[in-house]
């Protein structure tokens, strides 16, 4: 999951990248309204926390250009305390959700799961699919009530794949998601190789049944009830 | 030579030869000036004693009077035929001899100066030196001459004393000058070190700053304005190569993204056949690619254009382990060893994003060009020393022919095109990764053996002690 952090305070930037980092979260930032309308153009982000008083150009105006491009993509407001007015102005601009700062990181974490679930248009907070279930709060895989021991990468294309469940995701578009664009997709993409192949070893009996590969194109998660 | 020193020196000396002219005219003058006014005494009392001649010539008592008047003068009068007509008292003493034409001459004696001036103190030994007028006149039809003498006051002692004023004088009037002109001089070049201040320092981040004007127009002024218009127009020209920059990423962007999701709609639809969603994915391939490329022009020419970096302190073989981390399951499916060789901890101040940008391209070119079951080795050790971080990436592989050592880091330059086009790469990684080393100040270079390995070598003064 790609998230783009748009806040002019470095150090919170900073904080809240690590933290989202080392729960496998892959972390863009951009620290004025501009730079974070130039990322929004190129980049393909799974969710955007967007401060409103930002240089140069602010969350609204940044907001605004978001939706022009007709781009559906989640935001998350962060706005000062006791902002009412920020707060329906933003969302009637089309952000998504917002938490007031100071804020505590898990209600942040809560929320962002809350919003990626929501957009994929799921209700239970549980990502499932046939005998597989993902619990993103607590990033514990099941197959069939038995824990399986994923990796954070793993989770993390696994929980990728069931938030776009039904949809052939490409193996180029999978290693941006995951490792950002800082990493070369042409050579990642062998990496999402590597780790599905394990993944499936880890699942067992039915592990291609439930990751499939689209030949030629990437991977799915399918939905049989469907 | 620096200029305030060769101002200060050329107007130090062009002060000391003036002055020194003015005390050689000033010298002579005095000298000969007191002759002069000895000789104009000595002919106006010639002259005065000419007019009395009728009395000197009536008798003795006269002659007395008129002796006595003339002290200390030495007189000798003298008819037509050089006959002595009369003689003062100090003849006897002292003999001059006579000219015959009307002139002004000095004679020396050996006679003590001190036996003609009793003031004198006894042990001033001189010996005097008599300054002569003679003046011939006539008187009722007879033609006379007269001989006036005054001994001369012995100047060598003044001479001396003035010689030392004057010295003295020039030696305190040149130190005056040379404190004056290094004063003056450091003031009039004190506006050109600011200009070379500001001129060097001008870079992206100092575009708005400009040369202070004086209120003197100058030629300082001029020079100041003209860098002003100079400067002027590089922070157009910068401001227009950036707003290009940015129009132009933002021009290229957005069709490549619309692209994109167009791409991906169309491998969603349900009608789509395999073969189809096989052809889209290589289209989709091809766009990434163009994308890729343009963000990699776009982020080098903003390296380029900006020197600014944001440096924050960090470990980093923290970041080195958790890079080789996201590689190792491709490296282990190729059956590469990564080995890492690392001193214990390396804290640095640098720009982060920037050091993962250099350690992923250069991971990602040592897989790239890599052999199945070959080597990576990663070394890094602190140079305590000179406060840098030593890095070496060694890999086994194809290698490079040693002449393009240089060339791999050029913009697109590829080794091997089809090679290198086929793993995806767009040429200009490590162009990139130069460009962030040399911001860091740092240098990087290549060793080798071609068909059998490579390794980049890196210095980076980025250590925290």
């Amino acid at each position: 999951m790609r998230i783009l952090i748009v806040d002019d305070e470095p150090e919170l930037v900073r904080k809240l990248q690590n933290i989202l980092e080392k729960l496998g979260y892959t972390i863009d930032t951009a620290f004025d309204g501009e730079e974070a309308v130039e990322r929004i153009y190129t980049d393909h982000y799974d969710l955007i926390l967007l401060d409103i008083m930002l240089p140069k150009k602010n969350g609204f105006g940044v907001l605004l250009e978001l939706r022009n491009e007709q781009k559906n993509t989640p935001v998350l407001m962060l706005t000062a305390k006791g902002g009412v007015d920020d707060r329906v102005k933003g969302l009637d601009l089309g952000a998504d959700d917002y938490l007031a700062k100071p804020f505590s990181t898990d209600e942040l974490l809560a929320r962002i799961r809350a919003l990626l679930r929501r957009s994929s248009g799921l209700v239970s907070p549980l990502l499932e699919i046939s005998n597989l279930s993902l619990n993103p709060a607590t990033r514990e895989a099941f197959i069939d009530e038995r824990p399986l021991a994923l990796t954070t990468k793993e989770f993390s294309i696994l929980e990728f794949l069931l938030y776009n469940k039904n949809r052939v995701i490409s193996r180029f578009s999978m290693a941006e998601h995951i490792w950002g664009d800082e990493f070369d997709p042409f050579i990642m993409s062998n990496n999402i190789d590597v780790h599905i192949k394990n993944m499936r070893q880890k699942i067992g009996h039915g592990g291609d049944k439930i990751i499939r590969t689209v030949r030629g194109a990437g991977y799915m998660i399918k939905d049989e009830k469907k | 030579m620096r200029i305030r020193y060769q101002i200060t020196l050329w107007i130090t000396l062009a002060g000391v030869f003036a002055s020194l002219i003015l005390s050689l005219v000033i010298f002579f003058e005095l000298i000969e000036e007191s002759h002069e006014l000895l000789d104009q005494e000595l002919e106006a009392n010639a002259r005065s004693l000419a007019k009395n001649f009728e009395f000197l010539a009536e008798g003795p008592s006269t002659q007395i009077s008129a002796v006595k008047y003339f002290t200390p003068y030495w007189v000798r009068i003298t008819d037509g035929k050089y006959r002595v007509l009369y003689e003062s008292e100090t003849v006897e003493k002292v003999d001059l001899p006579l000219k015959e034409t009307t002139v002004i001459y000095s004679v020396p004696t050996n006679i003590p100066l001190n036996r003609l001036f009793s003031t004198l103190e006894e042990d001033e030994d001189e010996l005097a030196t008599f300054r002569v007028f003679i003046y011939s006149f006539s008187f009722s039809g007879q033609e006379y001459q007269l001989q006036i003498a005054r001994p001369i006051e012995n100047r060598t002692h003044e001479i001396i004393e003035l010689s030392g004023i004057i010295g003295g004088g020039l030696a305190i009037s040149a130190l005056i000058l040379i404190l004056i002109s290094y004063h003056v001089s450091g003031r009039i070049l004190h506006p050109i070190k600011k200009i070379n201040f500001i001129a060097s320092e001008f870079s992206e981040r100092t575009l708005d700053k400009r040369v202070p004007l004086g209120e003197q127009k100058d030629e300082i002024y001029e020079l100041s304005s003209s860098l002003n218009s100079m400067f002027d127009r590089l922070q157009f020209s910068f401001l227009r190569q950036k707003e290009f920059i940015a129009n132009a990423s933002h021009e290229l962007k957005t069709p490549i993204t619309l692209l994109r999701l167009s791409l991906a709609e169309l491998l969603q639809e349900e009608e789509t056949s395999p073969s189809q969603i096989e052809k889209l994915e290589k289209l989709n391939e091809t766009v990434l690619r163009i994308e890729r490329l343009v963000k990699s022009l776009l982020s080098l020419s903003s390296l380029e254009l900006s020197d600014t970096l944001s440096p924050e302190e960090f470990v980093l073989n923290e970041l080195t382990d958790s890079l080789i981390e996201e590689f190792h399951p491709l490296v282990t499916a190729q059956n590469i060893q990564f080995i890492s060789d690392i001193d214990d901890q390396i804290t640095v101040k640098a720009d982060r994003e920037q050091m993962k940008r250099v350690f992923i391209n250069l991971f990602e070119n040592a897989i790239k060009y890599n052999q199945d079951d070959g080597e990576i080795r990663l070394q890094m050790w602190s140079d305590k020393q000179n406060g840098t971080v030593i890095i070496d990436l060694f890999n086994t592989g194809h290698g490079v022919p040693i002449e393009y050592y240089e060339r791999v880091f050029e913009q697109f330059y590829r080794v091997e095109k089809s090679r290198s086009t086929a793993l995806g790469g767009v040429g200009l990684g490590l162009t990139i990764t130069k460009k962030i080393i040399e911001l860091h100040n740092g240098t990087i270079s290549l060793n080798g053996k071609l068909g059998s390995w490579v390794q980049f070598h890196i210095t980076l003064p980025i250590l925290m002690c």
